[in-house]
């Protein structure tokens, strides 16, 4: 049974479309992430799937139910951002002590366990937390209400390297013991491509790719020889990104299964063939410009 | 072992790689069962999925094979296939490479031969 | 992993002992501004005095009126102050949806309408102990402890009064939320609404709608009703709202 199921959905904010006709199942007990550029529509997205928004077209629905206004959605289901709210007047211990009575399979002791290892302070205020201090304690909150969907609108915002390493180990032991739905939206992959099962990339709020993180690394390769080769190489060919190396190399990344042969004959030419790094390759095929940063420069020097 | 994230080699084929070396070294034995794709997973801190592709692979290869509901288990000849399978492929690759260093190098065959046999002897020291 | 079932009564219980734990801070307020509006009745509610050159009397009335006024200020602020968007995105870090928030919020309220009702009448109390110590006045003691059945009428006037100013409150913060034009409309209605509006017609009506009605029974049930019905309103409009 599909966890997610999202058909044609789009959201308008006046005449901006945050997200536009997308289309795409997540199953059971998978950890998707949500990648994209800042303003791919990641978090509209996710707050659709929470029922927190509506669409303004399309069908979205979360264990078979529309999302909005459901309670047993709602109820299997925590989103973690950092604009979670907690009253301010209860204490960082008390709202723990709150959860157990909203999320049936909340895990007390792993909640005592995380709110020690990380040196929380129980009296404190959720509102008087430093940024990153908040972001650990959502994410607490996050995995012990073991919800079959778990939502991590950019978790890590603000966490220090090591403490954001720790999260991501956190998360998949916790996965490994109670396997459940997880998505983990991110601007960037970096570290926690490995955790990933799917990927779901946006631009723009379209979908660029829904797909095994282990295929994402086997998508594109990367050509890299002399620039005639290169561009004789792949004419007619969608390139999903293209530099100069000096004046007279260049490097281009391009489909593994772009056209029969090519590679042979790529090899034959000289050309080498490289991979490349999943993380690279969701950045080449978000951005607008081919070229990337390089060509603005290059342009401007010829003038 | 730490997997080389950000190597070229996909983390699943770093994942049949190193169970070929537990087999080779005798860490698993003929009929027993292999780790899980969560123990794997736990243990090189990947995903279980992804850690279940690396299984796959040499489940395919027959060097493992399938109980219904019990796991993976070491098939009977494994030891045999992973040896055939790295002379004639894994070995193979790498001494092209060897090969073609030392033609751009200007090294002839007795030579490259000699750098061998004194790295052997490096290893054994 | 299998999906756990919760029913609306379950997650409405859940989130009004959340609300009632995280807003004890309010009825703090509430014993502040009873305590302030003690202070504005130590000199009586009323009075009036009479004198020669050689005699003057004064008489004056102690009642906790104020302390009720004070009450229904307070109880119309925080039912308008808890439709704000932060309460309603507290309610949806845990599990809720805009009903259970909303029927909690109001299960809340009516808590409010009781402990101030009770407090606000047990305050004529204390005003007449504190009088009767502070001296130099003849207490005019028939009514120094009022019958137990008027004080419990007393008490279910306030506590009816505090339940409707509760539902009007938060008609009127769905309403700001809604969208500020209706701020804007509502803070000139409260000011300016009687320029427009002939006094025979609408608000003076609606006044004696429920002043001038001396059963208990029946004004109990004239409350309950546009109580329910400002809920209702209440509710229909802040259904579609968006929220985080």
């Amino acid at each position: 049974m599909d966890v997610i199921s999202c058909q044609g959905l789009t959201k308008n904010f006046g005449r901006i479309k945050a997200v536009s006709d997308l289309s795409f199942t997540i199953g059971q007990n998978v950890i998707t992430g949500l990648i994209g550029p800042n303003g791919a529509g990641k978090t509209t997205l996710l707050k659709i799937i929470a029922g927190f928004t509506r669409p303004s077209s399309g069908k979205v629905t979360v264990f078979s139910e529309n999302p909005f206004n459901s309670l047993k959605v709602s109820a299997n289901m925590i989103f973690v951002d950092e604009h979670m709210k907690f009253p301010s007047s209860l204490s960082l211990a008390q709202i723990m002590s709150a959860a157990p009575a909203f999320y049936k399979n909340w895990d007390m002791g792993l909640a005592k366990e995380l709110f020690a290892y990380f040196s929380l302070n129980p009296g404190q205020r959720h509102h008087h937390l430093s940024k990153g201090t908040k972001s650990t304690f959502n994410m607490i909150i996050g995995l012990a209400s073991r919800c079959p969907l778990t939502i991590f609108d950019e978790p890590t915002a603000g966490m220090d390297a090591g403490v954001r390493k720790d999260f991501y180990r956190a998360l998949l032991r916790d996965y490994l013991q109670k396997p459940r739905s997880m998505i983990f939206s991110s601007h960037l992959l970096n570290e926690a491509e490995d955790i990933l099962e799917d990927i779901l990339l946006l631009q723009a709020g379209q979908k660029r790719l829904h797909l095994p993180v282990t295929d994402l690394k086997e998508f594109a390769v990367a050509l890299r020889g002399k620039k005639e080769v290169i561009s004789e190489l792949t004419a007619g060919q969608e390139i999903y990104h293209q530099k100069n190396i000096g004046k007279e190399h260049s490097y281009a990344v391009i489909r593994r299964d772009a056209a029969d042969g090519l590679l042979k004959k790529s090899a034959a030419a000289g050309i080498e063939i490289l991979p490349v790094a999943a993380e690279d390759l969701c950045v080449y095929l978000t951005t607008r410009n081919r070229g990337g940063i390089d060509h603005v420069f290059d342009r401007n020097q010829s003038f | 072992m730490v997997l080389d994230m950000v190597g070229d080699k996909p983390v699943y084929i770093q994942i049949a790689e190193w169970l070929e070396n537990e087999i080779l070294g005798g860490d698993i034995k003929e009929n027993e069962k292999v780790y899980s794709q969560y123990q794997l997973a736990e243990m090189f801190n990947i995903n279980p999925a992804t850690a279940a592709r690396g299984i796959n692979i040499l489940a395919e290869q027959g060097i493992l094979y399938k109980k219904r509901g019990l796991g993976m288990f070491l098939a009977a000849n494994a030891m045999e296939k992973i040896q055939h399978k790295r002379r004639n492929y894994t070995l193979k690759k790498l001494v092209e490479k060897v090969v073609v260093e030392a033609r751009r190098l200007g090294i002839d065959e007795e030579e490259l031969l000699g750098i061998m046999r004194q790295a052997g002897k490096e290893l054994d020291e | 992993m299998s999906l756990t079932e919760t029913s609306l009564f379950e997650a409405v219980r859940n989130q009004y002992l959340y609300k009632l734990k995280s807003r004890l801070g309010l009825f703090v307020a509430m014993a502040g501004t009873q305590v302030l509006a003690l202070l504005f009745s130590m000199g009586g509610v009323a009075s009036y005095g009479r004198g020669s050159q050689y005699l003057h009397i004064s008489v004056k009335y102690y009642s906790s009126d104020i302390v009720i006024w004070f009450t229904i200020l307070w109880i119309f602020f925080i039912a308008a102050q808890i439709t704000a968007r932060d309460e309603q995105n507290i309610d949806f870090t845990f599990v809720s949806n805009r009903l259970s928030g909303n029927l909690s919020n109001a299960a809340f309220l009516v808590t409010a309408a009781l402990i101030g009702g009770i407090t606000a009448i047990l305050s004529g109390f204390l005003l007449r102990v504190i009088i009767y110590f502070k001296g130099g006045i003849y207490l005019s003691s028939q009514n120094f402890i009022a019958a137990p059945d008027v004080v419990f009428t007393g008490m279910a006037v306030t506590i009816l009064y505090l339940l409707l100013f509760g539902a009007l409150g938060y008609f009127c913060g769905v309403l700001a939320r809604l969208s500020p034009v209706f701020i804007v409309l509502l803070i000139g209605l409260f000011f300016f609404g009687g320029w427009f509006v002939p006094r025979s017609i609408l608000p003076a009506q609606v006044i004696v709608f429920f002043r001038v009605e001396s059963s208990l029974a029946l004004l109990t049930l004239k409350v309950m009703i546009t109580m329910v019905l400002l809920y209702a309103c209440s509710f229909i409009l802040s259904n579609r709202l968006e929220v985080r």
